[in-house]
């Protein structure tokens, strides 16, 4: 046909190959060393949830009502607040180190049980076709079609907001991704050459997927993943910040922002700061995966 | 926010290619390709759906949690609660429950809530117009600001306008979007004092909640219009153009533009229903707008599980049915053309 | 016959910028073509051939890094020199061109009619309605049957052929003076070949435009062109009559490439005579006939000095370092294209 459209499944979008060109210019702008001040990024966040007191300058949790409100760069009896601190006194700088840690746990941890759980669907729908698949694939698109954000409040609601319940609820939302590019894969594989071969050799299919399948989509696996810790981090923040995910004492950069927002007027800092930095970390995660991608040619 | 897609069920797998599997008639309808056919399987797939999550939703409810506490307000006493477990019945097998769940959620009735005191639906019917509202007019105003300098990215390719806007558009889909609102807030509201940021009280309160919703989907709208209109920039016919000696404006305005329209208005009518996938809730929630997102919340806040369900399901059934008919806009486009 | 020059290419030189490096697809390339002549490009994929074609009317892509130097002096105007706005005039207004895919050159959504119309509109200032009827007559001049039909309809009804006659009736709409021709018949059939080749012979002569017809495929060029050019890595290794090319090719290259033509006497053996080993990536910059590695009869001197373009008959260049002892041996070799002049 005439019209170029990305061909695009009964429910999804567009073929996501089309969005990797907006990448790739980003990617071409960062030039080809690029890659170490992102990586170095990461280290550092990984640091600071390991050994956040190396990092803080401050104890997150002390107030201090005579330094209420400070704006970025001023001082208290304690020393200098970096970023300012809230209305209890306590160092915003500080409490983001220590916010890293629940938020890169929960993003990776639920993202890793959700990359599981689509490989192993991938899997099955790849390995026994017909009902298995076609009821997996119909399970995604519910995905798609409902609004799954709503859910998530939904359930967070009913079983009580917790950090055990999101990496129950955050992983639901990525795994569809993850059994696609399994699934296609492993349909791919299906028509070669080298599989049939296998076959004719009395391989059985668990160990040709085993071998074959496996190898071929670890690598966009990796990319994946790299790249949906980041969205799942935008999900955590959303979901605690509207109340229904991380509950304080813990805390995460999405529960500061809701913590800053009824000083926003006169604390912008409170909100304005753990956004920024959450944001850099998703487009570092991004870039990077998508990076990794060109280089490795992962594409496929 | 981290929904995404997922595949094609219409790819025929060879299984049901052999025809070993009885097909369903719209499945057997929609593979000879007739649109009422598919439009029947749409229809089936989304009642399935439907009926999934309502399932689940009922299976946490009475198997997971104790029902009685789930209904129960945020302020139950034990003596409430006990009420509570006899006037539903909760002491009869599950399955029992569960049948005569369906049977009133098919009556459209979604129970009564905890907190407003009146029928659960009545809350989420009169707060889905003003999401609605929000959303056609988000929606406008991400086609704006993803469309036209989508195009005209893609025809400027590598440009210092395509470098510039491809970093907004990651930069939009990389913050979260509720602190975008946020942003605009301290920024169009408090600082500059321009716009209303809370609630809807007047005809300027919707600007703020849609602009935030307009640079999220409209950093997607882009991307995607971007790259359909430099793979179309980069066609033979194209060059042929050029070779006849029209300008750059007059080969993406007659040729380009009128090759890519309908993928754009594609994109957009997704974009539509992936805006119900998650921004918008937060975003009503960010400036106080009285639509199903803020009304979910609440809900949630109190604890009232029937608001909660029926924001789910009567959300739920509109994006299928939203979805619905973008499909069948699309599939009808494109065999039109195809005809021509 | 020697009239003043229609075209005239001085030392063109063309890089592409790419992320691996600069390619030199054209390395310092001259020639003329008269008014009403006719010139075959002849070179394998990734001679700069196409390149070339594309330079002179700077056809590049948006996003090509591309760098062009030398001159293109067309009608007393260097190509290369003048504004947009101008060399937009010489487009399709002056030099018209016709691309190797039909199936993808004209615009999958627009009527052939009104794509050869925008063309008329905008070149020689036609109204619409008399735009429209000029199309028409364009379509019934290149072949078309049922022209008045066939112009509001897409390009999806027509054959690849028949796309062609509608890609060349665009080309020719303005009566340019040259019309260049891009592998015009690769993507066809050979029986349909044949007819777009004579189609496009016969409007040379009876528009008396000149035609450089840009092609791969020495049998291409026999039945259409005077003249003959032979590329190789970005450079013109031989240029001749198109008789006198067949009668006498003296570059290595060129000998290699006619014995590629099959031939009548070979149908019984079935044999092909490919040159060994493969063309070079990128051309230029080296010290050295870019042919060499894969040359025969090479010596010493074709591996550390770049061969010029050496006289070998009247209007006949050979860049070979053996081109005058070349020159005494050839013999005439009796080629079934060749043509009575």
């Amino acid at each position: 046909m005439s019209v170029a459209v990305a061909k695009r499944t009964s429910s999804g979008e567009p073929a996501p190959s089309t969005e990797h060109r907006v990448w790739g210019r980003l990617i071409d702008m960062l030039g080809s060393r690029g890659w170490i001040l992102l990586v170095l990024f990461l280290v550092l966040l990984v640091a600071a949830s390991i050994v956040p007191d190396v990092f803080a300058p401050h104890d997150h949790d002390t107030q201090n009502l005579r330094a209420r409100l400070l704006g970025p760069g001023e001082s208290s009896s304690e020393g200098l607040h970096l970023l300012g601190t809230d209305s209890l006194g306590r160092d915003l700088f500080s409490r983001m180190v220590v916010g890293t840690r629940l938020t890169l746990f929960i993003a990776v941890t639920a993202t890793l049980i959700g990359a599981g759980i689509g490989v192993l669907f991938g899997l099955l729908g790849g390995y026994f076709g017909g009902r298995t698949d076609r009821l997996l694939m119909r399970l995604g698109e519910a995905q798609t079609a409902m609004p799954m954000f709503l859910v998530a409040i939904l359930l967070l609601s009913l079983l009580g907001p917790s950090v055990g319940i999101l990496l129950v609820v955050l992983p639901c939302l990525v795994w569809p991704i993850f059994a696609r590019v399994v699934r296609a894969e492993a349909l791919r594989l299906r028509e070669e050459t080298f599989i049939e071969a296998s076959i004719a050799t009395g391989c059985s299919t668990s160990t040709i997927l085993g071998r074959h399948l496996l190898p071929n989509v670890a690598p966009r696996i990796l990319v994946l993943c790299v790249v949906e810790i980041g969205h799942v981090m935008l999900s955590e923040a959303g979901l605690s910040f509207l109340g229904v995910g991380v509950q304080p004492p813990d805390t995460t950069w999405g529960l500061l922002i809701s913590e800053g927002r009824p000083l926003l007027a006169v604390a912008w800092w409170l909100t304005i700061l753990p956004g920024v930095l959450l944001g850099i970390s998703v487009l570092v995660l991004n870039l990077l995966g998508r990076y990794w991608e060109a280089r490795s040619g992962a594409a496929g | 926010m981290g929904m995404q897609e997922t595949t094609a069920t219409t790819a025929p797998s060879p299984q049901s290619r052999r025809g070993r599997l009885l097909r369903w008639l719209p499945d057997r309808l929609a593979a000879e390709g007739s649109l009422g056919g598919l439009l029947l399987r749409r229809l089936r797939d989304g009642v399935i759906v439907l009926l999934l999550v309502v399932t689940v939703i009922f299976f946490l409810a009475h198997v997971v949690g104790n029902p009685a506490l789930v209904f129960a307000p945020v302020d139950a006493t034990d003596e409430h609660i006990d009420k509570i477990h006899r006037q539903f019945g909760l002491d009869r097998p599950v399955t029992e429950r569960y049948w005569e769940y369906l049977v009133d959620l098919s009556r459209l009735d979604f129970g009564e809530s905890t907190w407003q005191q009146r029928p659960a639906i009545d809350a989420v019917t009169e707060a889905l117009p003003s999401t609605i509202y929000l959303t056609v007019v988000g929606l406008g105003a991400a086609a704006v600001l993803g469309v036209i300098p989508g195009i005209v990215a893609g025809a400027r390719a590598r440009k210092p306008f395509d470098k510039a806007s491809n970093l907004a558009s990651v930069a939009a889909l990389s913050v979260p979007n509720f602190w975008l609102g946020l942003l605009l807030i301290l920024l169009l509201g408090v600082q500059l004092g321009w716009l209303p940021t809370s609630g809807r009280f007047e005809t300027a309160s919707i600007v703020m909640p849609a602009l935030t919703l307009g640079i999220v989907h409209g950093g997607r709208i882009f991307q995607l219009v971007r790259s359909a209109t430099f793979e179309e920039m980069s066609k033979p016919y194209v060059t042929v153009a050029r070779s006849k000696g029209l300008t750059e404006w007059n080969i993406l305005r007659r040729h380009v533009v009128r090759n890519t329209g309908v993928t754009t208005a594609t994109i957009v009518g997704w974009e539509y229903v992936r805006m119900w996938g998650g921004a918008v809730f937060a975003i009503e929630y960010v400036f106080a707008w009285p639509g199903v997102g803020l009304l979910t919340i609440d809900a949630a806040h109190r604890q009232d599980f029937f608001v909660l369900q029926a924001a789910v399901i009567i959300a739920g059934a509109f994006v299928i049915f939203s979805n619905l008919l973008i499909d069948m806009g699309y599939q009808f486009i494109d065999r039109r053309i195809a005809a021509t | 016959m020697s009239s003043l020059p229609l075209l005239e290419v001085e030392d063109l030189h063309v890089t592409f910028r790419t992320a691996s490096g600069p390619v030199h697809a054209v390395d310092g390339v001259s020639f003329t073509m008269r008014p009403g002549s006719s010139l075959g490009v002849v070179g394998e994929s990734g001679s700069g051939k196409s390149v070339t074609a594309r330079a002179l009317l700077r056809l590049f892509a948006i996003t090509d890094d591309v760098q062009i130097s030398g001159a293109v002096r067309f009608d007393g105007q260097d190509l290369l020199r003048i504004d947009e706005r101008r060399l937009r005039d010489v487009r399709g207004g002056q030099i018209g061109m016709i691309f190797q895919d039909p199936l993808t050159s004209l615009n999958p959504l627009m009527a052939v009619g009104e794509q050869i119309a925008e063309s008329l509109r905008l070149h020689r200032g036609m109204s619409r309605s008399e735009a429209a009827s000029e199309a028409v007559e364009l379509l019934a001049r290149v072949g078309i049957a049922d022209p008045e039909q066939r112009a509001t309809e897409l390009p999806s009804s027509f054959s690849g052929g028949m796309r062609q006659r509608v890609m060349i009736s665009l080309a020719i709409a303005c009566r340019p003076r040259l019309l260049i021709a891009d592998e015009p018949t690769t993507a066809l059939d050979v029986t349909v070949q044949a007819e777009i080749l004579l189609l496009l012979d016969e409007l040379r002569r009876s528009e008396g435009m000149a035609l450089m017809l840009i092609t791969h495929d020495f049998g291409v060029v026999a039945a259409t062109c005077d003249d003959v050019q032979v590329m190789y890595a970005g450079k013109l290794v031989e240029k001749a009559s198109m008789a006198h090319l067949f009668d006498r090719a003296n570059h290595p290259y060129t000998e290699g490439l006619l014995r590629l033509v099959p031939r009548f006497e070979d149908a019984h053996t079935g044999r092909l005579h490919p040159i060994p080993g493969q063309p070079p990536i990128t051309g230029g910059g080296g010290s050295s006939c870019a042919f060499a590695p894969r040359c025969s009869h090479a010596v010493d001197r074709c591996r550390s000095e770049v061969p010029p373009e050496i006289a070998v008959g009247p209007e006949h260049v050979s860049a070979c370092w053996l081109a005058a002892e070349r020159a005494k041996d050839t013999t005439d070799a009796g080629h079934p294209w060749r043509r009575t002049p």
